[in-house]
Order: C-alpha cells, then structure tokens, then sequence
C-alpha cells in the first residue's frame, strides 16, 4: 500500500498516463514548460521526458510516460511504461501519483488502460482532454458522472487551449498520497477455470486472499516483459499459453461490457468533427491520389532540408570563418593558435553546421505527426516497405537522408518496431546526401561529357540521377537482405490508431525541435568535436623530422623555379600533408586500394573525409597545390593530368572515377552519422557493424567496377 | 448471413464482428475496441492492398491483412 509522506519540502512526483494522441504531451508541456529534460530510460532508446513545477510551495517532478493503449504491452514504448508502473507497485518510497489522460472525444478506447489503473490499486488524477469541444456545462456534467462512477479526482481540461489547467493544478495542490485509500473495483473479475492451473502462479501468488490484478498482471506477461509472444513452445506451454490469451482477452472483454453501457451515455453528445476526417481521409489515403500528394509532401520537405537550409549554413560557415579569421590576426601564430582556429573552432562549426537541418525537419515532421497525417503515411507505405525490413514510418527517415542522414537518423525514434527502426538506421547513409555533390560533380565533370542528348537529358545531370538511384536501389538491397539476417522473438504488429486531424499544437513541437537540437550538440555533438580535433591534428602534424624535411623540400623547390610567397605556401601545404600522419596512412593504405584502382593521394583524401565528404575535394586540392578549393576546374586539369610515378600511366582513368564515385555512394566516411548512430542505437556495436557492412560494400562495389571498365 | 474475415469485408458497408480468433494479435485488436457484437467498417484499402483502414463507431484503425484475418465477421445481406 501507498505508505509515503509528504512534507511541504518534499518533491511530490507524478507520472502522466494515457493513450498515444490523447494530449498527453501537450499536457506535459503546459504543466512543466521549459522546465524539462528528455533522457533515454535504462538500456533502451525510447524518451524518457521528466520535468520539474511548483505550485505555490510544493514542488513536483512530472514523468510524461510513453503512450500505451493497455498494462499488456505491444511495443517498446508500452512496455516501458508498463515496467515502470509495476516497479513502482513495488516500491513504497517511490509511488507516484498517476494523472491519466484522455481524450474526450475518444472515450471509449481510451478509457481502458485507465481502468486497469484502478484496477491496480493506484492513485489516478482523470483529466478529460480535449474539453475546448465541449461547453462548459457539458464539460462539468460530464466531470460529475466520471467523479460519481469511479471516486477519483476528475478534471475536464484542454491541454491545448489550457482552459482547465488551473483546476488540475488546484487539485494536485490539496492531493495528498496519504489519504489515498483504493475503491472496490468492479473491473477485475479474477474468474476461476484457467487462473491458477500452472506452476507461475504459486510463486507469485502467495499473498493469500483475493487474486490481485498486479499478480494476475504479471503472470501474463512472459520474461521479456510482452505477453506470451514467445514463438518456440512445447505442447504444454503451448496450452498455458493459449489459456493465457483467453484470460485476458476475457478480462479485456469484461472491462468493455461493464464500460460500454456507462460511456454510451455519455458520449452521445461529444461526438468529434468526424465526418470532415472521413471526407479528407477520402482523398489522402485515397489509392492514387494518397500516395501522390505523400511524394508531393516528400519532396517539399526534401527540399526545404535542402534548400532552406542553405542560408542558416551558410551565415555559420562565415561566422566561424570570420572568428577563426579574427583570432589567427590577434594571436601569435603557433600551435596553439592552429589548435583553436583550426581544430576546436572548426570542430564545434563541424556539430553547429548540423543544426538548421535538425530543426527545419523535425520542425516538418512534428506538423505532420501532429496533425495525425503520419499515421495515414503507415498506412499507406506499411507494406511496401515490409518487404524491405522497414516500416510507413521509415520514408521520411530515407526522403530527409537525401539531404543529411543525421536528422533523418535522429528521425527514426518514432519507429515502433526495433528492428524495422534498426533497419532504416542501417540503410539510410546509403541515401546519397547533400555532402556528396561536390565529390559527385568534380568526378563526374572528369568523366562525362557535357552534352545534352534528345533535346533535354544532360549526360552528366544523368549521370548525377544515376548516382541518386544506385544509393536507394542499395538502401532496399541491403534492407531486404537485413530482414532475412536479424531475428528477433517478436511479431511485428501495425494495429495503428488513426486520430481526427487537428491542428498542431506549435508550442509542443517547438519544445520538440529544441530538445532534438539540444540533445544533438551535447551527446553526438560531443564525439563529432573529438574526431574532427583528432583529424585536424592527423593531417596538419607529421613526425618532426619528416614534416622539417618537407618544408625544407618545398622551399628549395620554390627557389627553383623562382615562386612567389603565395605560391610557395601552397607548394608547401602539398608537401606538408603529403608528409603528416594521414599522408602517411594514406601511403600505408596505398596496397589495400590499389586494388579498386586508387592511389595514396586518394587515399589520403579518404581518411581526411571522414570528418565530412565534401572535404574531399579541398584535400585534392591541397594535395595538388591548386590555391582554392573553388577553383575545381583547375583541380579537375591537376587531377586528369595525374601519372603514377612508377608506370607513368594517368591515375584518373574513367574506371578510377566511376571505381571512386561507386565508393563515395556506399562508404561510411561520415564519423557525424556514426556519432548520430551511436547514440541512437544506445552502443558501438551498431555503428560499428554499419561502418564494417558498408565500407566493404564500397570496397566490393568498387572493385568489380573497376575491374568491368579497366 | 454469411460469415467470413474482415479482410475479405466489402468496402464502405457496415458489418458486425462475430469473434475474435485467438492468436496473440487478438488482444490488441480487442484493446483497441475491435470486439464481438462491435459494427465496423473498411473505408479504404492501401495500394497495394495489404493493409486496410477500418472505422468503428468513434475511431479509425489501420490493420495488416494478417491482423485484419483474425477478425470473424458477418455483413447482413
């Protein structure tokens, strides 16, 4: 029993509770405000948002749990909450008091989970979302027959408009656990045949008395915390199992027969805005013109990642230009003013650059999710992308990889399913994102002619298409492939409940878009900072004697042949990273790429990338004394001028450039998505296994190209 | 009246649920309300017609082919 005091000083703590799509976060976000932070729970990747209010003087801790129809889970997120609600049964010092969300409108569905609350025995608040659709008038009666049926606490509110918020906070105010005492409940029927039949039950169930409905809770669902999902069983689990579903679809069944006559009465008049639901559901899931104007919002959003985000990227760029600018001319130069401009400063643009990007899509993706469109978008891509692993959900992961994987990583959190999230994870860097076009554009100027061919196709606008297609085409590939390889226990349901559209709530997603942003700088950001440091030093240091030497060499060479300052800065800077630490692990990699047709030059180019793809092209241009990296047709003459020295064959043949262009396709050389995936698959072995996959992918790809064109 | 699964339910016609069968998908489909003696209805099926869009008395559900078979019904005729 619930045996925790509360002195005025001590933080009372609550649990919010509810359906998803019943208001809850948004109730969330009424009550706490900023005052809020999102975690991961324990071992998995699923949201934990907590936040802190006071009301006068007593203070509250608020856990906004994640949605679930039922105690029996289904999904990760249900699960969790599940978890949380029984451990805390448990645990004396730790009850919270629930306030459980509804949505008006919805009742009958909704109310469900709310009586195997009850049922549990705890303190429940019941606030009846959505009130702004109702009069006043309504809005009481209907508080008055809920506080009547069920003896709690009941507030009919909108955590949209917030009409109502202040009577949920005058009640939680007075609310005092400790006179708490739990009702009769008349919606647990404990039954007699099939309950106690299996050896479970007597270690669970030594409490002697009446069943309770934690215990009969428990005993239903398996060790991984799902009921019965367990696809192996023998003929006697097969029975236990089976007298378990019955047991609960009869206890589900119970609950609705005795909720059904109560909550017709009510509901006659609340009824939602359906039919304008039913006419626009009419045409966007409609079966041509649904998946029509979907690609047509695809395509908005791809562009507004792409384009809108030009110029907030553009305005950091220069920024940290300018203050990298400033401090080189104030310091003393050496190394430590190198470390700062060079290393830290462009570091830290390396995780900033990201943030436009971040916000405008989960900007993008929080109207659409708010409005209820994404659950017609499972809807209508959940089988078309089954085949591939994947879930509806997992497109606007892959559109939005078009312009950067990190958001659209990031974006995958709403996948219920884990493997079809783990899949799209996997996939996505394959997506050919907007840091390749100026590795695509140089290789493909040097390879294809500018020629347009039946009056509109460009050659090389085909051969940029062409690149586009092969990385999707993969990403499907490899999904498809991954579906067959990773096994996991559980089926793999869609039961997905489709609201009314509403309007978004803009204040929740702004909420949403700040913590996206934030928790990126602070947890990938953090290791993007660290590699981009350890590149910065990697090409810019060498052994001291060898980068003494260089320097040396390029002086002479300068005198030589009579340069000027600039260009002899130039000249050494190509000696200089020809003779850092990367320039000589390009040299030692030289052996293993060769192979699929590259040199080490390439090959320190590969390792410089890693930090961004694009930098490709301002190592080249590094490594071929060309003065700018925007002038790419003079590093295009550099490059197709280039001979092995000791076959004095030409290095950049078009089976190098298509062999390089294949592997800039399908390689992992972003340690950004890396870092990204790092933390939303919560452990190395996920990155790790993606870097592994792809980079032989790429090796392999490339090789047979290769060797097909040489 | 003829019995048969809501996968196979015409669309935009009114049929009532006649039993669950019982699978672990079952409890799901009766905790989302789908439940004997309930009136249901197929508005729409998706592209390529797997997944089905079904609208009970306040609420719409989508269901996978495989999910919507374990649903009996019977359509007055």
């Amino acid at each position: 029993m619930i045996t925790t005091t509360i002195e005025s000083t001590q933080t009372q703590s609550i649990a919010i509770v509810g359906n998803p799509n019943s208001g809850k976060s948004s109730l969330f976000n009424r009550l706490t405000g900023m005052r809020q932070k999102t975690g991961n729970y324990p071992g998995v990747t699923v949201d934990k948002k907590t936040g802190r209010f006071n009301i006068s003087d007593k203070r509250f801790k608020v856990t906004d749990l994640p949605g679930s129809y039922s105690i029996f889970p289904n999904t990760m997120d249900e699960k969790i909450t599940t978890r949380i609600i029984l451990e805390t049964l448990e645990d004396d010092d730790e009850s919270p008091c629930y306030i459980y969300v509804a949505d008006v409108t919805r009742l009958e569905k909704q109310i469900l989970l709310f009586t195997q609350l009850l049922s549990l025995q705890l303190p429940v608040i019941l606030c009846l979302n959505m009130a702004d659709r109702m009069d006043g008038m309504h809005a009481r009666r209907i508080e008055n027959i809920f506080r009547k049926k069920f003896s709690v606490p009941v507030v009919a509110l909108s955590a949209k408009t917030g009409e109502g918020i202040d009577r949920l906070k005058q009640i939680l105010s007075e609310y005092n656990l400790e006179d708490f005492r739990p009702e009769p409940d008349p919606f647990f029927d404990p039954g007699d045949q099939f309950l106690f039949t299996d050896t479970r039950a007597d270690e669970r169930t030594n409490f002697g008395g009446p069943v309770k409905y934690a215990d009969f809770v428990k005993r239903i669902l398996s060790e991984d915390g799902y009921p019965f999902r367990d696809r192996m069983l023998s003929s006697n689990e097969a029975i236990a199992k089976s007298q378990r579903i019955q047991e609960q679809i009869r206890d589900t069944m119970h609950r609705y027969a005795i909720l059904d006559p109560f909550i017709q009465h009510i509901t006659s008049e609340t009824q939602p805005t359906a039919s304008k639901t039913d006419s626009l559901d009419h045409i966007l899931t409609h079966k041509i013109w649904g998946p029509t104007i979907f690609i047509g919002l695809m395509l908005l959003i791809f562009q507004a990642i792409f384009a809108w985000s030009q110029y907030p990227m553009e305005w950091i760029e220069t920024g940290f230009g300018q203050l990298s600018h400033f401090i080189d001319r104030h310091l003393p130069s050496g190394w430590i003013t190198d470390l700062l401009t060079e290393g830290i400063l462009a570091g830290i643009g390396g995780v900033v650059i990201f943030i436009p990007q971040i916000a405008i899509l989960f900007f993008l993706i929080g109207i659409l999710e708010q409005t209820g469109y994404m659950t017609r978008v499972v809807f209508m891509m959940d089988s078309s992308l089954r085949r591939f692993g994947m879930n509806g959900r997992s497109v606007v992961a892959l559109v939005s990889g078009g312009a950067c994987a990190i958001p659209a990583i990031m974006s995958t959190r709403n996948i219920a399913g884990w493997k079809e999230r783990l899949i799209t994870i996997m996939v996505t860097p394959l997506i050919s994102c907007s840091a390749r076009i100026p590795v695509y554009a140089i290789l493909i100027a040097m390879v294809v002619p500018y020629k347009t061919i039946g009056g509109i196709f460009n050659l090389q606008g085909l051969a940029f298409g062409l690149m586009y297609f092969l990385g999707g085409f993969m990403a499907l590939v490899v999904g498809w492939v991954m579906k067959k390889i990773i096994k996991t226990g559980t089926d793999s349901f869609l039961m997905l409940e489709m609201p009314d559209y509403t309007w978004p709530d803009w204040k929740t997603i702004l909420i949403t878009v700040y913590h996206k942003v934030k928790t990126f700088v602070t947890e990938a950001g953090k290791i993007i900072f660290i590699i981009s440091i350890i590149l910065w030093f990697m090409a810019s240091y060498g052994p001291p004697e060898r980068m003494a030497k260089a320097n040396l060499e390029a002086e002479t060479q300068a005198m030589e042949r009579g340069l000027n300052g600039e260009e002899t800065a130039v000249l050494a800077s190509t000696y200089r990273i020809e003779n850092s630490y990367a320039g000589i692990m390009g040299q030692a990699i030289e052996p293993i790429i060769r192979p699929i047709g590259f040199d080490w030059k390439i090959g320190i180019a590969l390792i410089t990338s890693f930090a961004a793809r694009e930098v490709f092209v301002g190592t080249m241009a590094t490594i071929y004394s060309i003065d700018s990296e925007d002038n790419t047709s003079g590093l295009r003459e550099r490059m197709s001028q280039a001979t092995y020295v000791d076959t004095g064959k030409k290095v950049y043949t078009p089976a190098t450039i298509w062999s390089l262009l294949v592997f800039y396709a399908f390689a992992m050389q972003c340690m950004s998505t890396l870092a990204v995936v790092r933390k939303e698959t919560n452990s190395w072995k996920w990155p790790f296994i993606q870097f592994v996959y792809l980079t032989l992918l790429a090796y392999f790809s490339s090789f047979i190209i290769y060797h097909i064109l040489s | 009246m003829k019995f048969k699964t809501l996968s196979k339910a015409p669309k935009r016609r009114a049929v009532t649920v006649k039993d669950i069968k019982e699978s672990p998908q079952s409890i799901r489909l009766t905790e989302l309300g789908i439940l004997p003696g309930v009136s249901i209805m197929v508005m729409q099926k998706s592209p390529l017609g797997n997944t089905m869009y079904v609208k009970l008395k306040s609420s719409r559900i989508a269901l996978r082919k495989d999910e919507a078979e374990q649903v009996l019904i019977c359509e007055p005729d």
